[in-house]
């Protein structure tokens, strides 16, 4: 299978707000998804899972590094071919009440984006609303009605309609159920489940809850501090996590009794001050295996074997490897 | 020893769209030691009750129609609001969920605390300052003397939540009062919090009364249960035999609609059909019965009562004080008995 997208180091950087110092939201990340595939981005608040989302999109401006459609290099594209790659790559935010515009009707909001990409003439995009909440179990009674008289499930339903009228072939779902109740996130789920299946969508799923990663995806890369620390097979990761920060996640999110030993601290570092040498030192349970490895020299991230073998950036996998 | 009692709690609220009742018929029982939990989806009422056990109601634009809240041979329901903010802060105190809004960004973290203890404990400045300093620590933040200088901005995000948590706890209040106290927070940080609040049950006796939509999370950290929906309590339980035998269908599809690490992996999800109850145009009969499978002609003419099972012989266990609101929870119930026979 050939790459949709693939992310070849790339950097995204914030100036402080009111200050000087340089935030690395995106630190040299690699990353491939393949056409189809659904993969699970995890990681503590701040760890940079949406500014990668938003580089994807092309909402922001990476610093370094590239970002390849189809092999393609965005940076290297005209105008109108990266207005054109749009199309291809749509998001989902968390909050439906925030990201659909009250003022727009659900035939106005479906309909403006294939009035931007000039897709068909009005006859045909009021068809293709309708096939849109067909999509997604809304009723095509619902065109003339507003967001604020539908209830958040089914808010959320509308923001992916949107999402779907492009046809793109890149989701990213950015906490799309974390402000929905337990019964009606299931029925989201499934649904994005099945759009998957109907259409061929590839996902790029944001959560902090790993059970949402067991249940949705097949690929997680774990981040931290801007920097991908484990990517791996969702079965594989969750059976044996490798990476000692994934081992703490997983251990934490199944309540096990050990979760307590598998961080030295509960305590992240500040983002403008990260530890040098490998930023999960000073919680890692397992650094004093290394000598002072761990402070003096990053970890890069590396490909334990072939073509869909996880990756993970941690000297001791190294120093396994070795003997 | 019983700390707090609510007895049939009834709170309205006045909205364009009609009255609604937010909380109705609501009774509870918090004994010393104990974490009881209110769940339910967003809507339910948890959080109107949390604010009424606070007296805060009215400030919400809300009315306490009806009900009790026997605290200390008091009811606080009756207590002026002088007298209220007395209580609150150094007997009852909510363990904050939004630590940027609740802290006070010109003042220090150490006059904020030190401010508590000496109007609540009548401590000197300098006692309190130290008393401060112990409270940080106790709360997990490290270099605690220094950290008494900071403001709340230059703490970071887990820090600012725990130094909240010390706020709410340096007054060693009887009732604590979590409203999802952990959703906004890493998962290190969530579990470091809740070995927080075991603590201060364990070692005090305090009380902890937990507003949660999350059921993993009540069930590992819960004693007594109270699912919620449309205002209403639908079934009270002990927490472990609450989510292994569900006697209500609602609290059963919960359970099963969460996603969970464990067991095989499904990519589909148990959903329930529908939506949660409009509380201004609540359907006759049982609030849950457009949404739940059993539901039969009855169910959509009449209320159910909070009741005990009326069979003894499907194999649950007649704990005390074990209820639900259902018609057919003795199927319900009789279900899982016979599942856990094959
Ligand atoms: N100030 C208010 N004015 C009008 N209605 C209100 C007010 N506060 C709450 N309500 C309504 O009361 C009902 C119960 O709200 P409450 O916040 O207690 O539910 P909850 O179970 O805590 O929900 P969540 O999980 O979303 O916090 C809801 O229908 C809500 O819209
Ligand atoms: S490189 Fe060292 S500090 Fe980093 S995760 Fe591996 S063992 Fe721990
Ligand atoms: S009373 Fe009827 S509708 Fe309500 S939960 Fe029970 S079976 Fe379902
Ligand atoms: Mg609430």
């Amino acid at each position: 299978m050939s790459a949709l997208v693939e992310l070849v180091d790339l950097t995204v950087a914030y100036a402080e707000r009111g200050g000087e110092r340089r935030l690395k939201a995106v630190d040299g990340v690699s990353l491939s998804l393949a056409r189809g595939s659904s993969a699970a981005l995890v990681g503590e608040s701040g760890s940079g899972k949406s500014t990668l989302a938003r580089a994807l999109a092309g909402l922001v401006e990476p610093e370094g590094g590239a970002i390849r459609f189809d092999g393609r290099e965005v940076a290297s594209l005209s105008q109108a071919e990266r207005f054109a790659l749009r199309r291809r790559v749509q998001l989902v935010f968390q909050d439906p009440f925030a990201s659909l515009d009250p003022r727009l009707s659900v035939e106005e909001l479906l309909g403006e984006p294939l009035e931007i990409h000039r897709v068909g003439d009005a006859r045909a995009r009021r068809a293709r609303s309708f096939a849109l909440l067909e999509a997604v179990g809304l009723s095509t009674q619902d065109i003339g009605r507003y967001p604020h008289e539908f209830s958040g499930g089914q808010r959320q339903r509308l923001a992916i309609a949107r999402a779907l009228a492009l046809e793109p072939e890149l989701l990213i779902l950015d906490e799309p159920t974390s402000a929905l109740d337990v019964s009606v996130q299931a029925q989201i789920l499934n649904l994005l489940a099945s759009l998957r299946e109907r259409f061929g969508l590839a996902y790029l799923f944001i959560t902090h809850d790993l059970s949402l990663v067991h249940q949705m995806c097949e690929r997680v890369a774990v981040m931290y501090f801007g920097r991908v620390v484990e990517e791996n097979d969702v079965a594989a990761f969750f059976r044996e996590p490798l990476h000692p920060y994934s081992k703490a996640l997983v251990a934490l999110a199944r309540r096990a009794a050990d979760a307590r030993t598998l961080l030295v601290s509960a305590e992240a570092p500040s983002p403008f001050d990260l530890p040098p040498g490998c930023s999960f030192h000073p919680r890692c349970p397992r650094r004093a295996e290394l000598g002072s490895r761990c402070v003096d020299e990053r970890p890069a991230l590396e490909r334990l074997g072939r073509e869909r073998a996880p990756s993970v950036a941690c000297h001791l996998l190294d120093s396994e490897r070795a003997r | 020893m019983t700390l707090l009692q609510v007895d049939n709690l009834r709170v309205r609220y006045d909205t364009p769209r009609g009255p609604l009742w937010a909380v109705d018929q609501l009774s509870f029982k918090l004994e010393s030691g104990e974490m009881v939990a209110l769940v339910g989806e967003s809507g339910s009422g948890k959080s109107t009750t949390a604010l009424a056990i606070l007296g805060l109601v009215p400030y919400s634009g809300g009315t306490v129609e009806t009900g009790e809240i026997w605290y200390g041979g008091r009811n606080l329901l009756a207590l002026d609001e002088r007298e209220f903010r007395k209580l609150r802060a150094s007997e009852i105190a909510l363990v904050f969920q939004d630590a940027s809004a609740a802290l006070n960004p010109f003042l220090t973290i150490g006059l904020q605390l030190a401010e508590v203890l000496e109007v609540h404990r009548g401590l000197s400045r300098r006692e309190a300052l130290k008393e401060s300093a112990r409270a940080l620590g106790d709360v997990g933040i490290p270099d605690p003397e220094s950290r008494l200088h900071a403001y709340p901005h230059e703490l970071s995000g887990g820090q600012r939540q725990r130094a909240l948590i010390a706020m709410s706890l340096v007054a060693k209040p009887k009732v604590l009062i979590a409203d999802e106290p952990t959703t906004a927070l890493d998962p290190a940080v969530a579990l470091a919090v809740l070995d927080l609040l075991k603590r201060e049950r364990e070692e005090r006796g305090a009380g902890v009364v937990l507003v949660s939509h999350d059921l993993e999370l009540v069930h590992a950290t819960a004693n007594r249960v109270h699912v919620m929906y449309a205002g209403r309590v639908i079934e009270q339980a002990d927490a472990h035999e609450l989510f292994e035998r569900p006697w209500h269908p609602y609290t059963a599809a919960l359970w099963r609609a969460r996603a969970r690490i464990g067991g095989e992996r499904q990519h589909r999800l148990a959903a329930v059909p529908g939506a949660p109850a409009e509380l201004t145009a609540l359907p006759p009969g049982c609030a849950f019965h457009p949404r739940c499978e059993l539901a039969t002609d009855r169910c959509r003419r009449e209320r159910p009562d909070l009741s005990g099972l009326r069979r003894a012989e499907t194999g649950v266990s007649l704990s005390s004080g074990r209820r639900a609101a259902c018609f057919e929870k003795e199927r319900v119930a009789g279900a899982h008995a016979e599942a856990f026979d094959a």
